[in-house]
């Protein structure tokens, strides 16, 4: 592992990660460079992008080797990312049970989806 | 008549007039579907929501006085004169009824607060021909209000082959879109804002085509998305805009992210990307400070303990200080046991360290300087140790103040540190560090996209069972959830603010929702720089309908020259506002 092209989040989820568990990742690929090996990137199902910016989902073991092609810049991990919506708790609906994301379904039960009733 | 069934307004309604007679109406036809109040010759009518069985006979609920309007259906609606509520209501296939209320115009309010309609009134644009992009967590596809209008759905979390940018998911095309659902109803909210077709709630560029990823949320696969969305369009010949109604914030903070740079390399002429700039400007997520060389400073950072019984979390933090400069990081815990100073560390090994302290377990992760950015980037995990059990009705522990602590060996600028809480609800910062801005992530922080804030145009509402309810928020200004910019490396985000709160529009039949955001059967009420964000999205989506070729920054200067601050000179930049609400008029 050459571990000078591994991003901080990456290399801390290496260090905890168990040898079959899959990560997913951002490749940087210097694409200018004359040995890029097609044949790798189609296995490990990184696809031709003209940034040079390749996602995918690796063991550990796949991204260790991947390090050390020297035509992979960097790698990175794909971080998960959360809705932008409120929390139901800032609606202050009055006199009744505080309601927003991640309710109880207590929609009045619906037929399946017809023109909105005139 | 069986009062029990009847909803508390339509019970109040009756009784009025029951003792007062038609004028006693006067009131309740303000709110509720009440015809025929004024005119003598007929009986007053209201309109309702008939909840029945399902396989209820129409003919029998019929009755004298009654009109149904669907033949089956667990819901259906009808017209019901006042005296013959009565019968229908002891029919024993009935379970409910409720009036119908008069709606206020809530997706109008927020776009008759910028001028949207008047702008599509003079131009006749609709988003026609204009492919609306969504990476979310999906679409209710057989929504009315996108009818005939979803061109693909590529659901990341079925099995399938995938599409060209990814072998995984499924591609589906109508019919089949079917098979994928929104059951979280984010996704089916944040398309409806931008594009829904409906008469009360429509969506700012109603015409627009749409194109859906569902999306696990992961920053790769939502790169993968937006590349796909553009192909898609491509391939259509036709603009597109994707909407990202998302955000975190293990990223640097200045655009220069995967994920971000993903974005950049795809958006040009035609191709725009609009991301909310994320909710956090109520949360310390963000401390700042310098060290001097030889100097310490201390990051510190409230944490809940976990109960005995609760599953343990990870809090954690994402710093960042310039590349010419070293650095070590240690963590004390609240007893002040201390992990040793760790300094960046640049060998054939992983940067990584663990620590088991008394009060948890740390890592540390220090490499050596980012490649994108040049400077250096240190990741801290706080795995707090659960709190000792203790007898039923005892308070939970309080949360213990962890320090993050940077020396400076080597520093020859400012010596200024950022760092991060990826996760307000389990890590906040506190003390003389906090800073209350730069709290615009990844991707808002993407250099080419429009990153939108959100205003508030809508603070009460009434549910869809006549109850009133009120936000927090203060009407009529930015919202104070919204992020504040600037990026770290000083670039303006947000760039926009638009109406994000309280917006109604559509809701996915197939998520959770409680009965305090359900306006009608087919829409919901909701907050956020998530809502915010769609909105500048139709927008752009009209303005590529009538200039396709439209880049980025040809965007972003148009909606910057008709934006503004209240009060505030034209083309001034807010680190909460950015430019200011976006307005229509003129565009």
């Amino acid at each position: 592992m050459d571990w000078r092209k591994v991003d901080a989040p990456l290399a801390s989820a290496l260090a905890g990660v168990s040898p079959d568990e899959p990560l997913s990742v951002f490749v940087q690929i210097d694409r200018s460079r004359a040995d890029v090996d097609g044949e790798v990137l189609d296995r490990l199902g990184l696809g031709r992008d003209a940034a040079g910016l390749a996602t995918a989902t690796l063991l550990p073991a796949q991204v260790d080797a991947l390090t050390d092609e020297e035509w992979v810049l960097h790698v990175r991990l794909s971080g998960r990312l959360r809705l932008l919506r409120q929390p139901g708790e800032l609606l202050t609906p009055a006199g009744e049970k505080q309601a927003g994301a991640g309710d109880q379904d207590r929609r009045p039960k619906q037929e399946k989806r017809k023109p909105r009733p005139s | 008549m069986d009062y029990g069934k009847l909803s508390p307004t339509l019970a109040a309604a009756l009784a009025d007039f029951e003792t007062g007679g038609r004028p006693a109406l006067a009131l309740h036809a303000r709110t509720l579907g009440l015809v025929s109040t004024e005119v003598v010759s007929k009986p007053p009518r209201i309109v309702v929501f008939v909840h029945c069985d399902e396989d209820a006979e129409s003919a029998d609920l019929a009755v004298a006085g009654v009109e149904i309007n669907q033949p089956d259906g667990g819901v259906r609606t009808g017209i019901v004169d006042l005296d013959a509520l009565g019968a229908l209501s002891e029919n024993p296939a009935v379970t409910r009824i409720v009036p119908a209320r008069r709606l206020r115009l809530l997706m109008d309010v927020a776009k008759t607060k910028v001028g949207v309609p008047a702008f599509r009134k003079k131009t006749k644009l609709s988003g026609k021909g204009v492919v609306i992009g969504i990476v979310d967590t999906g679409i209710e596809t057989d929504h009315p209000a996108f009818a005939g209008r979803i061109l693909r759905v590529w659901d990341q979390t079925l099995k399938g082959p995938g599409v060209a940018e990814g072998g995984y998911g499924a591609e589906l095309q109508p019919p089949m879109v079917d098979i994928s659902h929104d059951t979280v109803g984010h996704g089916t909210h944040v398309a409806g804002i931008a594009a829904a077709e409906d008469p009360v709630y429509e969506g700012v560029a109603p015409e627009a085509e749409l194109v859906i990823v569902k999306s696990d949320l992961m920053t790769a696969h939502i790169a993968d998305g937006v590349r796909y969305i553009f192909r898609v369009a491509a391939s259509l010949g036709r603009p597109a805009v994707v909407n990202l109604s998302l955000g975190g914030h293990g990223d640097a903070h200045d655009g220069t992210d995967s994920l971000s740079m993903v974005i950049d390399s795809l958006t040009g002429p035609g191709r725009i990307v609009c991301c909310a700039a994320g909710n956090e400007g109520n949360d310390n997520i963000h401390a700042q400070g310098k060290v001097r060389k030889g100097g310490v400073r201390n990051f510190a950072a409230s944490i809940p303990r976990p109960a005995a019984e609760q599953r343990p979390w990870v809090a954690a933090f994402n710093g960042w200080y310039k590349g010419r400069d070293r650095m070590t990081v240690s963590v004390m815990a609240p007893n002040h046991e201390s992990t040793p100073a760790q300094a960046v560390i640049t060998g054939n090994e992983n940067p990584a360290r663990i620590y088991q302290l008394e009060m948890g377990a740390v890592r540390v992760t220090t490499p050596g300087p980012d490649p994108a950015n040049g400077d250096i980037n240190f990741f801290v995990e706080i795995q707090p140790a659960p709190a000792p059990a203790a007898p039923p009705g005892t308070p939970p522990s309080a949360p213990g103040t962890w320090r993050i602590k940077m020396t400076g060996v080597k520093v020859s600028g400012d010596g200024l540190v950022d760092v991060w809480s990826i996760d307000e609800r389990v890590g906040q910062f506190t003390g003389i560090a906090v800073e209350d801005n730069m709290k615009v992530g990844s991707p808002g922080c993407c250099t080419s996209a429009v990153t939108v804030a959100s205003f508030t145009t809508k603070d009460k509402w009434e549910d869809f069972f006549g109850n009133p309810h009120q936000s927090a928020l203060e009407l009529n200004t930015i919202s104070d959830f919204s992020s504040e910019g600037p990026r770290r490396d000083g670039a303006k985000k947000p760039d926009v603010a638009a109406p994000g709160a309280m917006i109604g529009a559509s809701l996915s039949g197939d998520s959770g929702v409680g009965p305090a955001v359900l306006l009608d059967q087919l829409n919901r009420i909701n907050a956020g720089t998530s809502m915010a964000c769609p909105f500048v999205a139709g927008m752009v989506a009209l303005l590529l309908e009538r200039d396709p070729t439209l880049d980025p920054k040809g965007v972003k200067t148009l909606l910057r020259a008709k934006s503004a601050i209240p009060r505030r000179p034209a083309g001034t930049w807010d680190e909460k506002w950015g430019y200011g609400l976006i307005s229509a008029k003129g565009l």
